[in-house]
């Protein structure tokens, strides 16, 4: 199976005294869906961010596609950027222009696509997302699930090939969440290589092919596949999931 | 101050009142709701310098009326309209130009006695009358701009017009987020309400006060880092870039002509002495 992401030796720490990744090993492999599974606080959310190439690791090296991504020159990041979404926990943070046209147009302008081109990727996507009559809404005047739609389709617009996802049922309404799985499941049949941080067990059940287990010392606990990893109760209670 | 939390929340809650309302005008059928936002943003534009460029009382009293027909027309709510022009251009403009009525400041020929030798002049009068109007009407096509165009549109003519990029997406991201600090701001002086109970001292007020603005500040720079990391991981290179879809129309064509023919008409109405 081809390697999409390679973390060596990946430790970070944001003060230097608290560490907030240790010394993480683990790959991804092409297509299959990833689940890191750990309790508040255990650096699921640093680890995507490093996987992203938005903060660097203090030591360790990030393989992506088989290149580190550590000093990306700016076709290099081009090529990851059009692979790679990511979608950040909270929605607020992603939708940050003034309408959810724009928003979902962003990515594919940033990328130097054809305006004309970039306007009907993104009336496909309205279209495949259920959105359309959202196009003009401003974000903030959005449910929670409805953010966390248009937030999924800013990145699905240029169809990446792999998928970052920091918790992405959380704050969501039963509907909304049925949702999400819905579309988590079909992105998977599509093809697409996932990586979901979450602490939600019934996400993990659904979804994963392998499971990364993160503990309270920031550390990876476990990895492996996905009913070794959740039928362990003793594991799943010490690092504070169960 | 004792009542100052309660003040506080009302004024944000009225604050997002405001910018809903603002988009339900924008999304009204109206008069200047029609017209293409560059053309709605350059006429505002040369109405506003026309009417400062008078001096004359007859043509900006024209203009007055001018302005409340497009608001009416734009369907902006009248009562309101008027209340907040006449409010700011007629209390606060007027306040400042009190001075200028006295004989101290513009000599001329008395109009008002107010001691022996202290007197409102005619002068006075009329330039503060003119001075009003023209700050009433000005308001006036402001207000009606920003009441009848989605605050993105108005961005978007900006860029079309060669902002600079830099400073219009500041202005498009601070839009987006200051309503995501208005609501952090509201619920944080709801759950200090929540916990409160009976009057506060004033020392304490200004203690919450100053301790919640340091907690928006210290939340304002994570989330700008955060906004940031996520317009870096949709491939955002320092230039924002962004699509604009104006649509000149027939409605342009007729408002542009039907505004040349009615200027020059008022120029042309006794040689031109209207105007000045």
């Amino acid at each position: 199976m081809d390697i999409v992401f390679e973390l060596r030796n990946v430790s970070y720490s944001y003060i230097k005294s608290q560490p907030a990744l240790v010394d993480a090993n683990f790959s991804v492999y092409r297509g299959e869906s990833l689940i890191i599974l750990g309790a508040n606080g255990s650096g699921k959310s640093t680890l995507l961010k490093l996987m992203d190439g938005l903060i660097k690791p203090d030591s360790g090296d990030i393989l992506a596609f088989g290149k580190s991504i550590l000093n990306m020159k700016s076709d290099h990041e081009y090529q990851f950027r059009r692979k790679v979404g990511y979608l950040f926990q909270d929605s607020d943070v992603q939708l940050f222009n003034t309408c959810v046209f724009d928003e979902i147009a962003f990515a594919p302008l940033q990328m130097g696509l054809n305006p004309d081109k970039v306007k009907s990727m993104v009336e496909k996507t309205l279209e495949s997302f259920g959105i359309a009559k959202l196009q003009d809404r401003p974000p903030h005047r959005l449910s929670g699930g409805e953010k966390k739609k248009v937030a999924l389709a800013s990145i699905m617009v240029i169809n990446p090939d792999v998928l970052l996802l920091d918790e992405p049922t959380n704050g969501l309404d039963p509907r909304s969440r049925k949702w999400l799985y819905k579309m988590l499941s079909n992105l998977k049949n599509e093809g697409k290589t996932l990586v979901i941080s979450t602490h939600d067990l019934d996400l993990a059940r659904s979804i994963a092919d392998r499971i990364v287990v993160m503990n309270e010392s920031h550390s990876i606990e476990a990895v492996g596949k996905s009913n070794e990893i959740l039928d362990n109760s003793i594991l799943l209670e010490n690092v504070n999931l169960i | 101050m004792s009542n100052f939390i309660e003040k506080t929340v009302f004024s944000i809650q009225s604050t997002f009142q405001d910018m809903f309302e603002s988009d339900e005008i924008a999304s009204k059928r109206g008069l200047m709701q029609s017209l293409d936002t560059r053309v709605r943003l350059v006429s505002i534009l040369i109405l506003i310098i026309l009417c400062n460029l008078s001096s004359s009382w007859q043509f900006l009293c024209l203009m007055i009326v001018y302005s409340i027909f497009v608001a009416v027309l734009s369907k902006v709510p009248i009562k309101s309209y008027v209340f907040r022009v006449s409010s700011v251009s007629v209390v606060f403009t007027g306040i400042v130009l009190i001075p200028s009525l006295f004989n101290i400041v513009k000599p001329g020929n008395p109009l008002i006695y107010i001691g022996r030798n202290l007197y409102i002049t005619t002068n006075g009068a009329i330039s503060a009358s003119i001075f009003i109007m023209r700050s009433f009407v000005s308001l006036s096509f402001i207000y009606i701009l920003i009441l009848s165009t989605k605050w993105v549109e108005i961005l978007k003519a900006f860029r079309y017009f060669k902002l600079p990029k830099i400073f219009s997406a500041t202005l498009d991201i601070s839009f987006r987020y200051i309503t995501l600090f208005l609501d952090v701001a509201s619920n944080m002086f709801l759950a200090r309400k929540s916990r409160n109970v009976g009057k506060s001292k004033d020392k304490s007020e200004r203690r919450f006060v100053a301790s919640s603005m340091g907690n928006l500040l210290i939340r304002s720079e994570h989330l700008s880092s955060e906004v940031y990391s996520a317009m870096i991981s949709r491939g955002y290179k320092g230039e924002y870039k962004t699509i604009s879809d104006f649509k000149f129309g027939i409605f342009d064509v007729v408002w542009i002509l039907f505004n040349i023919s009615f200027f020059t008409a008022t120029f042309l109405a006794k040689g031109g002495k209207l105007w000045i």
